[in-house]
């Protein structure tokens, strides 16, 4: 063998050796970013734990400061930012004037935020948070950034078929919460609201009940979860707003990462 | 002059680090209008409700620091037509900063996110060409003339002057110099094979500003700021600005950049005073300006302080390259850059072979 051939061969199986090697280690990292717990803000990709390099721009432009970022005890995702809904959701860059946010129920009062794109993947220098075109549809196709789950043994619409506020403050309302079951009678305790009234409250007269169920729809924005009343929330007071206090009970809806199939 | 002139220099870089997030707070509250959890009774006091949805950011602020500095951008946005337009110009720090619109990088933040994502993002190569360029022509001036850490690092050589003034005996343990591109190897090596970004972790000056805009907006420190400190007292105490010297991977990244570089600090033997070692007492990165040969490293950061104490005016900057060998890397820092290069290539080919059907 001569002396190229050689070289050949060494930088081949080097190279092979590094790739290989490389690319299991790529798979792990997708996989645990896809594990991960935390709520990325929206746009981010796959390869976002890789791309980001910590820079918190996107903490500095969130509109809402709903992005916070993880504490030394995250290890590795240390100083990545990621959203707490229960604390402050994903607004999506939208201004009060906006068709999906239904101002009147939720916590903050809304303000003019004028952002063509989703500010986060706007100021993104990496490409870790892509940028999304600030337009209901588009936000709707693109954004994952979790799937929302009800703990039907807390949930007030599922235990005692009231409330409905996830629904009413859900961007998507209809797409991705749906109060659909239809088999069940209402039965409202103590009498103090009647169906017609709360039926009257979220617009829909003619619905079936208040049980509400996430499709895949969902993009995880996390109002819902800000809003539950779950753990504060008394009948009579229906529909004040509601003061969520630092200790409160979680959710019974909560944000989670969708693990989408491979 | 020169030193007045990096002193401003300095000054401009400690701001923007500190004034870029109070100008994002103002824009977020200016735009929501409400108080936020997370600021709740910390940076900005009362609840929602007491807080008028017209109410200027000025008038939400009660911390008297932000309510110094909202008052000072306010002034500053008063005339404009779209402030937030303007606010939105300032974003970032140390490790990737926008300023008037402008994107700069530090080009370990691409390399380190390139390798470990295997994703080339055009926008962000785009923004370390301004680094780069000004450490090929000029070296690493970043260190000598902006770095936070450096007038930390200035502060503590001034406090270690005084102490050793006082008749105390102070170590300075020195270690080769070799450690920081062994460390600029690991943490790109530790980027290409597993993944992870270390730099920002590691980079003081990184630190630095993400501390403050952990302070502004979220009013608690992380372990950066033990770090920090860590750094400036053993600087202090244990070896004279040893972690600028021999640790930063940030400074290994721009001597090697500035290697050849054009602008360089020249000695005119016939003044130089024999036996005087002026210019070494002050130099931050430890160069022997007085010799010969080797004198002069690839870590001299061009500041300048060596020109300005000399004695004998026997230093001055020098736009030509010198007649003395250029300054050059070390054996090893090539080897690593050899083995980084390698190892890259070996990486780009394969995938290439393994991308293309």
């Amino acid at each position: 063998m001569n002396r190229r051939g050689l070289l050949g061969l060494i930088g081949g199986i080097g190279a092979a050796a590094t790739s290989g090697g490389a690319s299991a280690v790529e798979e792990s990292a997708k996989t645990a970013e896809k594990f991960s717990e935390l709520i990325r803000p929206p746009g981010a990709s796959e390869e976002f734990l890789s791309k980001c390099i910590r820079c918190f721009k996107c903490g500095e432009a969130c509109p809402y400061d709903s992005i916070v970022f993880a504490d030394d005890e995250r290890g590795i995702n240390y100083g990545t930012p990621y959203v707490m809904p229960r604390d402050t959701p994903c607004y999506l860059c939208q201004s009060k004037d906006s068709d999906i946010l239904k101002e009147s129920v939720l916590k903050g009062e809304l303000k003019d935020v004028d952002a063509d794109s989703l500010r986060c993947g706007e100021v993104c220098p990496t490409g870790a948070l892509d940028e999304i075109p600030n337009d209901p549809e588009t936000i709707e196709d693109t954004v994952e950034m979790g799937q929302s789950e009800i703990d039907r043994s807390r949930c007030l619409g599922w235990t005692q078929n009231i409330c409905s506020r996830c629904y009413r403050v859900c961007p998507y309302a209809d797409d991705a919460i749906e109060l659909s079951p239809k088999d069940y009678d209402l039965n409202v305790p103590d009498g103090n609201i009647s169906k017609e009234d709360l039926g009257e409250a979220i617009g829909r007269p003619d619905a079936y009940g208040f049980k509400p169920v996430v499709t895949d729809a969902c993009i995880g924005c996390g109002i819902c979860e800000s809003e539950c009343p779950y753990g504060n929330y008394t009948v009579g007071d229906y529909p004040v707003t509601l003061e969520i206090p630092d200790d409160a009970e979680p959710a019974a809806i909560q944000v989670t990462k969708r693990v989408k199939e491979l | 002059m020169n030193q007045w002139l990096r002193r401003l220099t300095q000054l401009f870089a400690l701001a923007v680090v500190i004034v870029i997030p109070f100008m994002s707070l103002y824009a977020a509250v200016m735009q929501s209008g409400t108080t936020f959890p997370v600021l709740e009774g910390n940076m900005i006091g009362g609840m929602a409700s007491d807080v008028q949805p017209t109410a200027m950011p000025t008038d939400q602020a009660t911390n008297p620091v932000v309510q110094v500095a909202f008052h000072a951008i306010q002034a500053v946005t008063a005339g404009m037509e779209n402030p937030l337009e303007f606010l939105f110009m300032f974003k970032g720090g140390n490790w990737s900063l926008v300023i008037f619109g402008v994107q700069i990088s530090d080009p370990l933040a691409f390399v380190a996110s390139a390798l470990a994502s295997r994703h080339f993002e055009f926008s962000l190569f785009i923004s370390i060409l301004i680094p780069i360029g000004l450490a090929m022509v000029a070296g690493p001036v970043w260190c000598g003339w902006l770095c936070p850490i450096n007038t930390l690092g200035e502060v503590s050589s001034w406090i270690r002057k005084q102490i050793q003034a006082l008749g105390l005996d102070l170590p300075d343990y020195q270690i080769t110099r070799q450690t920081k591109y062994a460390l600029l190897v690991a943490g790109i090596g530790s980027a290409l094979v597993f993944q992870i970004t270390i730099f920002p972790y590691l980079l003081p000056y990184v630190l630095f500003s993400r501390e403050m805009f952990r302070i502004i907006f979220f009013h608690t420190m992380g372990y950066g700021a033990l770090i920090l400190g860590v750094i400036f007292l053993a600087d202090v105490f244990v070896w004279r600005r040893g972690f600028c010297r021999y640790l930063c991977p940030g400074g290994a990244t721009l001597s090697i950049l500035g290697s050849s570089r054009l602008i360089n600090i020249e000695r005119d033997k016939y003044n130089c005073i024999s036996g005087c070692v002026e210019c070494e007492e002050v130099c931050e990165p430890g160069m022997k300006p007085y010799l010969d040969d080797e004198g002069i490293g690839v870590d001299c950061t061009n500041c300048g302080k060596c020109i300005a104490n000399c004695p004998g005016d026997a230093l001055e900057y020098d736009v030509t390259k010198p007649d003395k060998p250029e300054p050059t890397l070390s054996v090893q820092a090539k080897a690593g850059l050899v083995v980084i290069g390698a190892l890259t290539a070996g990486y780009v080919i394969v995938s290439a072979y393994v991308l293309l059907p």
